[in-house]
């Protein structure tokens, strides 16, 4: 194995990404509870939210090869030993997502992603609707609403999951997972990547932003 | 005696056959006529919204006027749940019937809503206005997310 230097695991965009995530996902919860006048609120945030997702998925195959699908997605040999070196109490050796979490982080995106269109095509049968609501039916526009409603409950399950899992690491295997989310840098043993091209992310974002843009006027 | 007995079977099976329809019926009818009242009331809601969000520009005499007709139309839609309309296919929630209490006093605060927004309304003041609109649809919301079932 390699001496252990600072490496930088989290790239810029996938810190800005998660973190807006974050932020977005309490405010979309906040103004959904809310309901009524608030819901206004609640779609800017869900379309935000659509444009993030769908600019993760871009940079999942064109941004920093810790980013990239193709570096975190495993087989299920690679998930099964993941699971039994779970039990260990000794810091995970992954550089990146292990094999579980790069998983969850692909169901994660596909949830969200469920609960973006759903909620494009949802109403609350007071006075608002998405704005796919008025090319579908009453009847299709409020099963997908249903839809909308229970998704959000696997979505908090898997939020929920996801954060037990980061205290895992922190108290039993003694790895704090929080602190390279934000300044993006891991002490492991591996070789520094390559520079990323933070143009490429404002491009991939754009493109994602001007999308949503289109798709949610249509 | 055994043929009485076959008798009142038979006039009791064909009483309970007649009626149970008509029963159901009633339960239906119910329905229709609260679903039918929820749409008048949506009818009447949706405009003034669309000019609380901006979407059509503020006219203070039509969303004056739609807030009357909210505020008639309100009262009347707790007729229509009848507890035995309980029986009925409708997008009421079982657990509806057994906080009837709940749901009534509500139905009330609905009402109360309503009849707040019709008479600020009166008067123009076009921050009012959304405030108490605001209030109204937050009481649709309450009841909604409780009592309705969204398939």
């Amino acid at each position: 194995m390699n001496e252990k230097t600072w490496v930088l695991v989290w790239d810029l965009p996938v810190r800005i990404f998660h973190w807006l995530l974050v932020s977005l996902f309490a405010a979309s919860w906040i103004t959904a509870t809310l309901g009524g006048v608030a819901l206004k609120y609640h779609f800017w945030s869900g379309y935000s939210i659509l444009v993030l997702v769908l600019f993760r998925i871009g940079w999942g195959f064109v941004g920093g090869i810790y980013a990239r699908f193709g570096t975190f997605l495993h087989g299920p040999r690679q998930v099964l030993a993941a699971l039994r070196e779970l039990a260990s109490r000794r810091p995970t050796q992954s550089v990146g997502h292990n094999p579980l979490g790069g998983w969850m982080v692909f169901f994660l995106l596909l949830e969200l992603l469920t609960q973006a269109l759903t909620g494009l095509c949802a109403n609350d049968d007071i006075f608002n609707e998405g704005p796919w609501a008025g090319h579908l039916t009453k009847a299709v526009s409020d099963r997908l609403t249903g839809l909308h409603h229970v998704n959000f409950k696997v979505l908090l399950g898997l939020v929920m999951v996801h954060m037990a899992a980061i205290a895992y690491h922190r108290f039993v295997k003694g790895e704090n997972l929080v602190v390279p989310m934000l300044t993006g840098y891991k002490w492991v043993s591996a070789s520094v990547p390559r520079r990323i091209n933070l143009w490429r992310g404002a491009m991939v974002f754009f493109g994602a932003a001007v999308f949503v843009v289109l798709i949610v006027n249509c | 005696m055994g043929v009485k007995w076959i008798k009142s079977l038979v006039i009791g099976a064909g009483v309970l056959v007649i009626t149970t329809p008509a029963l159901a019926d009633k339960a239906a009818d119910a329905v229709d006529y609260r679903q039918g009242i929820m749409t008048a009331i949506g009818w009447n809601i949706g405009p003034m919204g669309a000019m609380v969000k901006g979407k059509i520009p503020f006219d203070a005499t039509r969303f004056a006027f739609l807030a009357g007709r909210s505020a008639m139309l309100a009262p009347m839609a707790s007729e229509g749940f009848s507890v035995d309309s309980k029986q009925a296919k409708s997008h009421a929630k079982a657990t509806l019937w057994d906080n009837k209490e709940d749901f009534d006093k509500r139905m009330k605060e609905f009402v109360g809503a309503t009849t707040k927004l019709a008479e600020v309304a009166k008067s123009g003041d076009e921050a009012a206005m959304k405030k108490e609109f605001g209030n109204t649809v937050h009481s649709c919301k309450g009841c909604h997310d409780k009592y309705q079932v969204k398939d």
